[in-house]
């Protein structure tokens, strides 16, 4: 089988976009939920939502609700927006379509269709929960045909690497915007306060996580507890150790590529020196911000090792020659 | 007994040839089953149809570019007429012989032109003629592709005449696009209007991905040669095709900055490490192919891949100098050049070409341009077509002065009556012109499309069928056993 440097950029990067745009879906539709809850004066804001995806501009904007969502969902300037991610997604598997089961295509235009649909709802408050809800189904429904539909070889390993590093990546991202709410102290939200566990069980919702840590731990929602579950849990999928081993593994199935796998390593070392509870907020921010470094060398391995593609070949010409990074 | 019931009530062609119904009112016979089927629905149900096959291409994304006017591309949905257009196949064994017969000429042409130049030798084709076009190649001369083919892949264009005789309008060498719609109006074709196919016999066209992959993979001495489809890339307008065709025979679909060129030999650039190449279908213009030999600032082709063809390390389909056969002056030698190099009568006719380099033809056009169709020699798709009949006195002076200027870059033909066929139109069943582009295969064999893609002309009147230009597209039907 031959897999082009540029299919394997574009299938990893597919994988990573629509991940990015599901997770964001998710942590919008929880983020309206956790608010609605909320009093007034607890200082968590709508503004915190734009700092997940890294969006340009947040100062900009202010606490905003409409605005920030606009920006957050719809806004095509802004390229971290759940309309410009999905764009991207829609690129990058448009230039693959010839590795992908037939009917993907299809599917990418539902999805496509769906934004375009849902997205002025999704912006105002009574439709967002609907609208983030389809989005989340439609990403799955790609995900799902791709999961039942694509032979198991390097193909789907650049797909499946994308989706993983990207559902990583985003767990962290969440950690650090959540930090000083989550282990700040003083206020409601805080590690005494009235509005601590709701907080908590957002953040487990984010990743639709609630149900697997009360069955898993058979514990209340317990800061520490929660904490050591996301980090650590080996068997939910949407943990940082699932994530780290799921990389892992399908790192070690590309071919041969040293730096790949020292990146791999790195992230899983960074994870292994996390205490289960960081005693605060910049703790647990460092920690995600680590994470997130590792992750970003291991996207630049990628790129040397897979995605460039050196000029390497036989004097003798003919057979395939392992470029050997 | 005219057959104008239900939604084709009051359907007149006029004074054309009409390619489903006779002049008396009643279906030709291949176009029975159609014309009874269309008449057994009413107007509404007969959109209803329409509607369903539109929703069903948007949903597969079947979809065609225009450049846009900020300069980029806009994808739109492929326009698609829900009413067959209809052959007996007894008509289409003619044009399939007669398709099989140009193509085998063109390519001993081509092959003669980089050899002993024969015919221009013997005075078939002036010398000139090919020294100026500017799709000679001088850098190809010597080249000895596998089974002596240069052209592997033709997309021809037929037009058919108000006394109903089928003419060879142009021959595209280039890189013809078109044949992904002609498989995918038959997919839809047969969703939408799926009873139409219980009651006759219409010969498939989906063995076109599998004779394409054959001619290729004859195209290598390898046992088992690694075959690519090269692509400019996502902004060009037939990415869609490209992609498509690709994905239909299983091979790779790569851009220019995917391969490169070592010890004359083409690789590709995989996450294994480089791979040899044997066989590349280019999408690409012979001009952008490689920068070495051509436009030097091209970034879509690759830097030595005419060295690596040139050294018998890779066959390219086309192979790169087809294009000067793909010439409309070149066009009205044809004829000539059956019987020269085949010692046969030509099976499909030409349309009668005035060749402004001549100066008979040029006095004969400049007097008589306001009846002729004036065409530039060297391009493709419709661009700087002067319609003698349709123009103002003020266009025929200005074609006058360009056609004095460079007489050589212009051929004028006579205006055509082309065909008519029903056509859903918002007004209704009516006729609209249409031509037929068929598609020829030639290595190891030759293959011609059992039909191909007709173009319709949608706007009432128009004779430009070009997708660009609003024109439409139907599925081809190549009926057994009807006269």
């Amino acid at each position: 089988m031959t897999l082009l440097c540029r299919t394997a950029a574009n299938l990893y990067w597919a994988g990573r976009h629509l991940e990015r745009a599901e997770a964001l879906a998710r942590v919008v539709r929880e983020h309206t939920a956790l608010m609605v809850d909320l009093p007034t004066r607890v200082p968590l804001g709508w503004d915190a939502l734009l700092a997940i995806p890294g969006t340009p501009g947040v100062t900009t904007i202010g606490n905003d609700e409409r605005a920030v969502m606009q920006r957050l969902l719809a806004d095509l300037t802004n390229p971290s927006s759940l309309a410009a991610t999905l764009g991207h997604a829609r690129e990058n598997l448009r230039t693959t379509r010839p590795v992908l089961p037939r009917g993907t295509w299809r599917i990418v235009n539902e999805l496509t269709g769906a934004v375009r649909d849902g997205i002025d709802s999704g912006v105002r408050r009574s439709g967002r929960d609907a609208f983030c809800e389809r989005i989340i189904a439609s990403c799955q429904r790609l995900d799902g045909f791709l999961a039942g539909g694509m032979s198991r070889d390097e193909t789907w390993n650049f797909y499946r690497l994308g989706v993983a590093v990207e559902r990583t990546d985003m767990v962290t991202r969440v950690l650090d915007v959540r930090a000083g709410a989550l282990v700040g102290g003083g206020d409601d939200l805080g590690r005494d306060g009235l509005y601590r566990d709701a907080q908590w069980m957002s953040l487990l919702r984010s990743l639709d996580a609630l149900q697997m840590y009360r069955r898993t731990t058979g514990a209340m929602i317990e800061p520490r507890r929660v904490l050591r579950f996301v980090l650590h849990d080996g068997r939910f999928p949407r943990s940082l150790r699932f994530g780290l081993d799921r990389i892992d593994r399908l790192t070690a199935d590309l071919p041969p590529a040293p730096p790949v796998r020292a990146a791999t390593d790195g992230a899983r070392a960074t994870l292994e020196a996390a205490t289960t509870e960081p005693e605060t907020a910049e703790a647990l921010s460092a920690f995600a911000d680590r994470l997130q470094t590792d992750l970003i060398v291991l996207d630049g391995a990628l790129d040397t090792a897979y995605f460039t593609g050196a000029e390497v070949v036989d004097p003798e010409g003919g057979d395939l020659v392992d470029s050997g990074p | 007994m005219p057959d104008r019931r239900g939604a084709l009530e009051g359907y007149d062609a006029g004074a054309f040839h009409d390619e489903l119904v006779a002049p008396d009112g009643t279906a030709r016979p291949p176009a029975r089953a159609v014309i009874d089927a269309i008449g057994a629905l009413t107007l509404d149900e007969l959109r209803a149809r329409q509607r369903a096959a539109e929703a069903d291409i948007a949903a597969s994304g079947i979809t065609f570019s225009l450049s846009g006017e900020d300069g980029g591309n806009i994808d739109r949905a492929w326009p698609f007429d829900v009413i067959p257009r209809v052959f007996g196949s007894e008509e289409w064994q003619v044009v399939e012989a007669g398709l099989a017969q140009r193509l085998t000429t063109l390519n001993r042409f081509i092959h003669d032109l980089h050899h002993e130049r024969s015919a221009v030798r013997d005075g078939v084709v002036p010398a000139e003629l090919v020294d100026t076009s500017p799709g000679w190649l001088p850098a190809c001369r010597g080249m000895e592709p596998a089974h002596g083919v240069w052209a592997h892949i033709c997309g021809s264009d037929l037009v058919r005449d108000a006394d109903g005789t089928l003419y060879v309008l142009e021959d595209n060498l280039r890189v013809p696009s078109g044949v992904s719609y002609m498989l995918e109006n038959r997919i839809v074709t047969k969703r939408v209007f799926a009873e139409l196919f219980e009651r006759q016999s219409i010969r498939p066209v989906d063995d076109y991905p599998d004779a394409l992959l054959a001619t290729l993979r004859s195209l290598s001495g390898s046992d088992d040669p690694f075959v690519v489809v090269l692509t400019p890339g996502v902004y060009n307008a037939a990415y869609f095709e490209h992609s498509f065709l690709a994905m239909q025979i299983g091979v790779e679909l790569v851009e220019g900055r995917d391969l490169f060129v070592r010890n004359d030999r083409l690789y590709l650039r995989t996450v294994s490490g480089s791979r040899q190449v044997d066989v590349v279908y280019r999408r690409v213009g012979d001009d952008y192919l490689d920068p070495e030999v051509f436009v030097p600032d091209s970034a879509l082709g690759v830097p030595g891949i005419v060295r690596a063809w040139r050294a018998g390390n890779v066959a390219i389909a086309n192979a790169p100098g087809t294009g000067v056969a793909d010439d409309k002056a070149v066009y009205s030698y044809v004829p000539d050049l059956v019987r020269y190099y085949l010692g046969e009568e030509p099976i499909l006719r030409n349309v009668p070409t005035w060749r402004c380099d001549r100066p008979d033809d040029l006095a004969h056009v400049l007097d008589n341009i306001a009846d002729l169709v004036v065409k530039p020699a060297n391009e493709a798709g419709g661009k700087d077509l002067l319609i003698g009949p349709h123009a103002t006195a003020a266009e025929h002076e200005d074609y006058r002065r360009r056609l004095r200027a460079s007489p050589r870059t212009w051929v004028a033909q006579p205006m055509l009556s082309l065909s008519v066929a029903p056509t859903l139109t918002p007004e209704g069943v009516e006729p609209r012109h249409l031509d037929l582009r068929p598609f020829t295969l030639q290595g190891a064999t030759t293959r011609v499309t059992a039909g191909g893609l007709t173009r319709v002309a949608l706007r009432r009147g128009s004779l430009i069928v070009n997708s660009s230009q609003g024109g439409g597209s139907k599925d081809t039907w190549i009926v057994e056993g009807t006269a």
